[in-house]
Parts: structure tokens; C-alpha cells; sequence
């Protein structure tokens, strides 16, 4: 077999059984990993199994182009029932990126798939064929980064392994998995999953190799694909710590720094934050090293260049915890193993806007807001990992915070299904403007978790291209419509001048839903492959002329490697396959087009940088206009049989409409 | 009064170690890392192993790329292509270590190495075993070949850190 590895890890922690299952069950008609792991869903999760119950799968996929070099390999997924979903636990996705993707295909799996529960704190050690479940007494209590540094003493340095943090042990909701320095699989709360099979880590070394069908065509297409995402050249020095440009502080001397290093293995995008070392804590003697990008950089300052966000917080500044502190942060949260985006954009979020617009949470915390004081982070996220006190009510995220306190519901950012804002304009992501903002709602509504990391990143890439002209070229070109970035964000006037007018309305609530579901058929091929969201889909490159990027290029990559030929339109096709199972598995919990159109309150309130709310009945329209290019049922939401069969999913329609599911 | 009087390099060697330049192996050109622009993505390493094997493999890599992330140190692990190759000596099947005429560099003739290991224990630089590794699907040592004088690993490097250095010969 080409680029898939073969087999299928499964490992059964209660009965202590290992043992392998063919890759070729599954591919090519699932892909890899996003696909596998919804049918092995299908098949084996019972609907309405509680995250925490002993029978949910903890999946670990990776796809068949993961550790070959090229742009976004490597990088691998992690699925189940996930804890954090609100009301109740369901199905998600969510991904992680390091060396384990690619270490675990050295050692001859494409994945590995983990029921049951161990009777005592275990890990899983594979090595090749030798596959033992171990006794992880010595590892268990301690931090994601010492965890590893064990794992690497017990079995050599090349070992690479994903672990849970003490926040996964005690359950959290929201811990991560977590590999390196700031890799986790963040969505959902899978630590949790690991911590309640105590199952302390997955430690992988392979010598095995991943075998390519057309060696020349691979590196020519993936360099080709390289050449649009990264080009030949030396990464500047680190000057600053800053988050973005507009808000500015300067390195300091004593703390080294580097760009772009430690990437995913075989990976040349170079897409990582700034690493760390040697910084002087503020609580701490040392913070040795740690890698801060994305989301983790908030710790060190955020600003705001909204204007309602700046009346909401009172200023320019959220909060400024400075270089020291706001890196000791970064990797606290590290290594207990939380997940960086529901302590930012949820939990400390809606403190501190409770805090500035005069809502009194001490009382019930026990202890004082103080964002600008690293004794609160430190407080705050060790009551949390060892659920300390009101840590105990935090670490159920949240929504069920607010469900207990009931204090500042509207400042607690959680758009559905206790998943954070991303991609809403109305949060963390003040800056993301209307019309974009529109097809996030739909975004969200047709989706299981934050759909902005691996489906609509390259949405909002197009949504914020700076020239007009080009952006509605590039639209043009890319869904055949101009309609996907129209009505013109330069154009509507704000709230107060008027807002947008009923043309622009109309315009911001048509043509969206076709570029949505071109985006979500394609991270399900991306999430399959695996590829990485910060480079695909290639729809933008600045680095050409004319800034088009190449969608057939993932078609390219999957030929190439695994020799099974398969064009832009046919991959289009599988990926709305598992699109739709992924869909009848939430059907089969329970979903329907009420929970769909839960994400509306949200989105109604007004959005950060125009003060524009959702106009809900275009976005109901919007919504029946969706489901109809879907084929599925428009009052319900449930895919209709004639769909299902044409994707070859005859089974899947027949179980649902045994459960009385389906559609008449 | 100063008197200078020009002489050639060439003719330097020639009159201060006759013996020792008439004894002397051709030198090698080598792959040099440099680990402050070094990234550690590691396609060096599989652009080695599928240029070479045909797969991509972090084992089957003939330069190594080590990094702790734990406390930023990295190291970039390329053949030396030494002057006085310690592995070339050392091994005592005839015809199984040449040198390249075209590039010098230090070769494994992989029909017929027996995998003794002779090479890699006594290669001064290969502590951590991958400069020479031993390939255990064919049971042969493997070592950088600089690929005919267009090493893949460089062609492979977008953050520029390898560089091929040429000796003066």
C-alpha cells in the first residue's frame, strides 16, 4: 500500500487487548483519518454514550500523506465523544499537529482507535509491531512537558507522544492532549477523555518507512505547493512579543527567541509562533522553554482596535501582562494541559468583561478579578486543573458556569454547543467583519464544534483581503460568484449612520451557502489527508501575481502519493460523503435544524466593529437555501434517502429510518 | 631591506609535508548545517530517504536532525566528509568504502558492505548514530553520498540552513 501505512491500531484498555485491523476496510472510499473515523463511529459509538462512559473511542488518525515532507503533512486528528460539548457530550473532531503524526506511520498505523478503561494510570508504548500497554505510575500527576521528558528517558529521544495533563487526570472539560511545547488537539476536551480511561500518554517511535507511488511526482507537486505557502529564505530575528503589530513590546535581551522552529515533522510552512527560552518567570524561577503563537500570545497583551470593543473594555488594552508573565502563563496553561482557547475566550473572558462593566464575581470565585496580575492566572488556572474550590464549578467550562452563577451571560462568548467564539465578529475575533460574519453563522450552524481552525480559516483570509477589486476577483474565481464576499465591507455604513441597507442585507444573506459547503466538503478532504489548515485549502497565495493559490492541489498530493488516481471533483465527492455521515451521526444523537439555529442568539447580538446584528429571517432563508444544495430535508435538517444513496450511503439511510429518523 | 618572495600554496604543501601529501586522500566537499537558521522541520531528513530509499523515513535519513524542545537545543548532523576518514580506515572489506572521484566524497558500496559496523563505531562524530546507521531491512551501513554532487537535503531546505562547502582541494 502507497501512503496509507496499513494497518489500524485498536486497543481495547479494560481487557488489555491489542490488535490490528487492515487499513484497506476503510480506504480509499473514507480517505483517512476524518473519514475512517466516522465510520468507525457509525459502526461502533451508541448514540447518546456520555463522553465519560467507558465504551466511548478515543481515536488517533492520521491520513496517508502524513510523514512524507511536504507543506501541512503531518499533522494528525484526535476523535470522540468529546466532554465539552453542551448540553450533552457528542462527536468531534479536533487536530494536532508535532511529530507524533508522522512517528506513528514510521511505526506501521494509520491510527490508533482506544476503547475501554484501564484499571490503573497506564500508557500505550508502540514501537514497530511491539505494542505493550505499561503501567504509567511514574508519569501520572506530572505536566504534559515532564511526561514527555519521561517517555523520551524511558525509551530513547526519537520517542514522540501525546499526552493528558493533570487537567485531563482530574477531568477537566476542556484539557487538551498535548504533545511538544504548545501542539493540542484543543476542541473538545479529549485530555479529559484520556484522563478518564487513565490513559496517561501514546508514545510512538517507528523505523518503518512511508512508501510513495511516484516519488518525482511528489516532490514536484508538493514543492510546487510549497513554493505558493513558504518561499526559500532566512527567518528574521525575533524583535518583538507582541501579538500584532498595532500593539508593540519589545523583546527583551535576556529572553532568547526564534521564529518559525520546531515545525510539524516534514513540514516546511513554517506556520509555528515564536519559541521561548530561558524567560524569567514572575512566580517562577525559569520558564525553559515554551512555544507561544496563535491564541496563547493574548496572554501577553491584547488590544483592541474595535470601537465597541474598545467602549466594552474601556480602552485600547484588554489587559497587558507584559513578555515575563505573559509567557509563564502560556506554558502554565501547557502543561496543565488546558486548552488555551476556553481559558482566553471563555472562562477569563467573561470574567474580565463582567469585571469592567461592573458585575461583582469575587463573592463567588473567591478571589479577585485581576487580569493584569499574573497571581490571578496562576490562581486561577491551578484551582481550575486540580478543581480547587470554585475550580471544581470552572472546569465544567462555560456555559455551565453560567448555569450555576448565572451572572454576565451575555459577555460568556460561547456561540453553541459550549464551543467558544471563533470566526464571529463578537469576541476574540472583534475584528472579523460584516457580510463575513454572515456565512461564519452558517458556518456554525451546520457544524459539530468551532468550525474556524480547520474549515473556514481561508474564508476569513478571503473575507479581510485587503484590495476590494482583487478579493472579488478572487471569489469570482474560486466559487464562480462574486456574491461569497459582496455586499463590499468598505461600503456598509456603521450602525449608527444608517447600518446597511436593504440591498446590502440581501446581498449579505445570498450566495454564501455554496462557498460554505465547498469549504466544509473540502476540510473533510483535508482533515482526511492530513493536510494542514494554516496552508490548505490553497484558495489565496501572496506569493503569485495574481494571488490565486490551486485547489487541485490536494487531489495532486493524494495521487501522487498513494497511486490511487482521483480527480479535484472526485475527492469532492468523498469529502461530501463523510460530510453527511458525519451529519447522520449527529442526527442519530439527536441533532435536528432547532439545534442548527441555536447559534442565532449569538450572532444577533451586534457584532464589534459596525454594531450590525444577524437579520434573522434572511439567515433562515439562508439556512433553507442551504440545506436544499445539501439535499437535505429543509424543516428538520436530516439528509434526505435520495441523497444518501447517491453517496453511496444506502446503510447509513436505512439504519436512520429504522430509528424513524428519516425524512418521509 | 624586505624581501618578499611568492609561493604558491600548492608548492607550500609540497616543500613543508611531501610525505604526508603524497600519502594524502583526495578531499570531499561537505553538507554544512548551520542550526541558528536551522527550523528542525527534518524534510532534509526525508528528502534523504526518498531520494535514496524510495520512502520516506526518519531512520533511513543519512543526516540527522536533533532538537529538544524542552530546551531549545538543536544540532544539525551532516557527514564530515573528514580529511583523514576514520570510517574509510577502519573498514576492512576490500572495496566496500571508496571515495567518489567526481565530489570525494567517503562511499558505502551497499553490495558489498556485510554491516559490521566497523565504519560507525569508529566515526568520531556519530554519537548519536546518525551519520552511519545501520539500514536493518537490507543490513548495511548507510552514510551521505552528497547524491553525485547535488545533495537532496539542501534542495530540500527552505529556511536555507544547509549550505554545500566546497574544500580546497
Amino acid at each position: 500500500m502507497y501512503g496509507w501505512a496499513g494497518k489500524i491500531l485498536r486497543v481495547d484498555l479494560t481487557s488489555e487487548k491489542v490488535w490490528t485491523e487492515e487499513t484497506s476496510k476503510y480506504v480509499p472510499r473514507y480517505l483517512g483519518a476524518r473519514g475512517i473515523a466516522a465510520k468507525i463511529a457509525w459502526d461502533e459509538l451508541k448514540p447518546g454514550l456520555d463522553a465519560f462512559d467507558e465504551n466511548n473511542l478515543l481515536m488517533m488518525m492520521t491520513g496517508p500523506l502524513s510523514g512524507l515532507p511536504g507543506p501541512g503533512t503531518s499533522r494528525s486528528y484526535v476523535f470522540g465523544n468529546a466532554p465539552q460539548g453542551y448540553p450533552k457530550t457528542w462527536y468531534m473532531r479536533t487536530s494536532i499537529g508535532g511529530r507524533w503524526g508522522a512517528e506513528i506511520k514510521y511505526a506501521g498505523y494509520d491510527g490508533v482507535v482506544i476503547r475501554g478503561k484501564a484499571l490503573r494510570p497506564s500508557y500505550l508504548w508502540i514501537n514497530d509491531d511491539n505494542v505493550e500497554i505499561r503501567d504509567a505510575g511514574p508519569l501520572w500527576g506530572k505536566d504534559t512537558f515532564t511526561t514527555q521528558r519521561l517517555i523520551k528517558q524511558f525509551h530513547g529521544h526519537e520517542t514522540h507522544s501525546i499526552v493528558c495533563g493533570p487537567a485531563g487526570e482530574n477531568l477537566v472539560r476542556y484539557a487538551v492532549p498535548a504533545t511538544e511545547t504548545e501542539c493540542a488537539a484543543g476542541t473538545g476536551g479529549m485530555g479529559a477523555v484520556m484522563g478518564s480511561k487513565k490513559l496517561k500518554a501514546v508514545a510512538a517511535q517507528g523505523s518503518k518507512a512511508v512508501r510513495v507511488a511516484d516519488r518525482e511526482r511528489w516532490l514536484k507537486v508538493g514543492e510546487y505547493a510549497a513554493d505558493m505557502i513558504h518561499p526559500y529564505k532566512k527567518s528574521p530575528p525575533v524583535t518583538e512579543v507582541s501579538y500584532e503589530p498595532r500593539y508593540s513590546i519589545p523583546k527583551p535581551d535576556y529572553i532568547q527567541a526564534r521564529r518559525e522552529y520546531n515545525p510539524c515533522y516534514g513540514c516546511d510552512i513554517g506556520c509555528k509562533g515564536t519559541y521561548f527560552i530561558n524567560v524569567p518567570g514572575k512566580l517562577y524561577p525559569t520558564t525553559n522553554t515554551t512555544e507561544v503563537s496563535c491564541i496563547g500570545r493574548s496572554f501577553i497583551a491584547r488590544g483592541t482596535t474595535s470601537s465597541r470593543m474598545e467602549r466594552l473594555v474601556g480602552g485600547r488594552d484588554w489587559y497587558n501582562l507584559g513578555a515575563e508573565a505573559g509567557i509563564e502563563n502560556a506554558a502554565n496553561v501547557n502543561r496543565y494541559g488546558l486548552s488555551h482557547w476556553e481559558v482566553i475566550v471563555g472562562i477569563s473572558m467573561w470574567m474580565h468583561l463582567c469585571k469592567l462593566n461592573g458585575i461583582d464575581l469575587e463573592q463567588d470565585l473567591g478571589f479577585p478579578v485581576e487580569p493584569e496580575n499574573p497571581r490571578f492566572w496562576d490562581t486561577l488556572l491551578r484551582k481550575i486543573t486540580y478543581r480547587e474550590g470554585i475550580g471544581d464549578l470552572l472546569a465544567e467550562g462555560g456555559p455551565r458556569v453560567i448555569d450555576k452563577i448565572g451572572k454576565g451571560r451575555e459577555f460568556l462568548k460561547t456561540v453553541a454547543w459550549g464551543v467558544c467564539e471563533h470566526g464571529g465578529g463578537r469576541g476574540i475575533w472583534e475584528w472579523f467583519t460584516y457580510p463575513h460574519w454572515v456565512a461564519g453563522a452558517l458556518f456554525w450552524a451546520t457544524d459539530y464544534r468551532d468550525p474556524y481552525s480547520d474549515v473556514a480559516h481561508k474564508q476569513s483570509g478571503l473575507g479581510q483581503f485587503p484590495d476590494p477589486k482583487r478579493r472579488v476577483e478572487l471569489a469570482k474565481w474560486l466559487f464562480g460568484t462574486e456574491g461569497a464576499v459582496l455586499p463590499l465591507q468598505e461600503e456598509v455604513k456603521d450602525m449608527e449612520q444608517g447600518g446597511p441597507t436593504p440591498q446590502q442585507e440581501d446581498l449579505a444573506y445570498a450566495d454564501k451557502a455554496p462557498m460554505v459547503i465547498w469549504h466544509q466538503n473540502r476540510s473533510v478532504i483535508i482533515g482526511s489527508m492530513v493536510l494542514c489548515d494554516s496552508g490548505f485549502p490553497l484558495t489565496i497565495s501572496r506569493l503569485r501575481p495574481n494571488c490565486h493559490g490551486d485547489t487541485s492541489i490536494e487531489a495532486q498530493l493524494f495521487s501522487a502519493a498513494t497511486g490511487v488516481e482521483m480527480s479535484e471533483a472526485e475527492l469532492d465527492a468523498a469529502g461530501e460523503r463523510v460530510f453527511n455521515l458525519e451529519r447522520c451521526l449527529l442526527i442519530r444523537e439527536g441533532r435536528t435544524r432547532k439545534d442548527d439555529e441555536t447559534v442565532i442568539s449569538f450572532f444577533k447580538q451586534p457584532d464589534y466593529t459596525k454594531g450590525i446584528p444577524l437579520d434573522e429571517v434572511r439567515f433562515r432563508r439562508l439556512m433553507d437555501q442551504y440545506y436544499t444544495l445539501r439535499g437535505w430535508d429543509v424543516s428538520t435538517g436530516v439528509p434526505k434517502r435520495e441523497k444518501l444513496e447517491q453517496l453511496d450511503l444506502k446503510d447509513v439511510a436505512d439504519e436512520l429510518d429504522n430509528r424513524g429518523l428519516l425524512p418521509a | 631591506m624586505e624581501v618578499s618572495v611568492q609561493v604558491s600554496n600548492e608548492a607550500k604543501e609540497k616543500v613543508v609535508t611531501p610525505l604526508a601529501a603524497s600519502m594524502r586522500l583526495p578531499r570531499s566537499s561537505w553538507v554544512k548545517g548551520d542550526t541558528e537558521l536551522c527550523s528542525t522541520c527534518g524534510t532534509c531528513e526525508l528528502y534523504c530517504s526518498l531520494s535514496h530509499e524510495g520512502s520516506a523515513s526518519r531512520s533511513k535519513a543519512r543526516l540527522n536532525v536533533i532538537s529538544d524542545r524542552f530546551t531549545g537545543d538543536t544540532s544539525i548532523e551532516t557527514c564530515r566528509q573528514c580529511d583523514v576518514p576514520a570510517c574509510l580506515y577502519a573498514c576492512m572489506v576490500p572495496g566496500a568504502m571508496s571515495i567518489d572521484p567526481k565530489t570525494g566524497a567517503r562511499l558505502i558500496d551497499e553490495d558489498k558492505c556485510v554491516g559490521c559496523g566497523n565504519c560507525a563505531r569508529a566515526c568520531p562524530y556519530n554519537a548519536h548514530g546518525g551519520i552511519i546507521r545501520l539500514n536493518p531491512a537490507k543490513n548495511v551501513y548507510i552514510k551521505c553520498d552528497l547524491c553525485g554532487g547535488e545533495p537532496q537535503c539542501i534542495r530540500a531546505c527552505r529556511y536555507l540552513a544547509l549550505s554545500y562547502e566546497q574544500k580546497r582541494v
